[in-house]
């Protein structure tokens, strides 16, 4: 017959919680990390995908931080209100219409950011979200 | 282009979208494949920009990527329109079995993108969703 013995003080349990704490804190840190590399990483594909005539769209890029409480979120978006040198609208007022409509004149640009970041793949952003995990713990 | 032929005439036939156009037609306000024609000014256009294809974790469904882009004059009109469209789309989310030989599945997760106004002061509104389908 074999036999455990555990012993349970306040301390132990303190102890035990830390631990846990300190192991949460660095999935949750590798988590980040690596969720914002891959955001970097689709961001600098979008960038050379982008179309570039005055180079105001391209400049409007940006990966906003969208963390909350439960969530670890990155977003990257096109347009905001510098105006384009040529025009004077700002980029955001055609942000969207030039990633949506086809045009002759840039013909890899079309729908630049989604199809980036669907080709960029799920698959391996959870590939390297999973390596960062198991390097942390 | 036969599936896009069949989605056009489904959606045709649903009442959610114009009929394809064709040579014959003088009546060219309807619905193009694969790009948006200068003229006329109030149509709508279909097209395949990208595609998943089969595979066996898949059990061997393909996804084609439909792009919906519908412009007018009219801005109620466009709205309407598209927001028929999605409306018609996300109530129907289940297997479609009965298109043509094979089945779909509609996938709609985002609503019409208001995609501002064209040079000739045409609306445009565009709606993105993959759709599922065992015509491979």
């Amino acid at each position: 017959m074999s036999m455990v013995t555990m012993s349970l003080t306040p301390g132990s349990v303190l102890s035990f919680r830390q631990a846990l704490f300190v192991a949460t804190q660095r999935v949750v840190n590798a988590a980040n990390n690596s969720i914002t590399t891959a955001a970097e990483t689709a961001f600098a594909q979008a960038q050379d995908r982008v179309p570039r005539v005055t180079g105001a769209l391209a400049s409007s890029g940006k990966i906003s931080n969208q963390n909350t409480a439960s969530l670890l979120r990155r977003t990257i978006g096109y347009g905001d209100s510098t105006p384009n040198p040529r025009t004077g609208k700002a980029t955001s007022s055609y942000a969207t219409q030039v990633h949506e409509i086809y045009r002759a004149s840039h013909p890899n640009s079309y729908k630049w950011l989604e199809l980036t970041v669907r080709q960029y793949g799920t698959e391996s952003y959870l590939h390297d979200l999973a390596l960062s995990i198991k390097a942390a713990l | 282009m036969a599936f896009l032929n069949d989605l056009v005439a489904f959606f045709a036939t649903n009442d959610v979208m114009p009929a394809e156009v064709t040579s014959s037609d003088i009546e060219r306000e309807k619905t193009y494949l694969q790009y948006l024609p200068a003229e006329p000014n109030n149509v709508w256009c279909a097209k395949i920009y990208d595609t998943d294809v089969p595979m066996l974790v898949g059990k061997q469904a393909g996804v084609y990527r439909i792009q919906v882009i519908a412009r007018n004059k009219s801005h109620s009109k466009v709205f309407n329109d598209i927001y028929k469209l999605w409306q018609f789309l996300i109530n129907r989310p289940e297997l479609i079995e009965d298109f043509n030989g094979y089945y779909v599945i509609f996938d709609a997760q985002n609503g019409p993108i208001p995609s501002g106004q064209d040079d000739k002061g045409n609306y445009l509104y565009t709606l993105n969703f993959p759709v599922k389908t065992k015509m491979f």
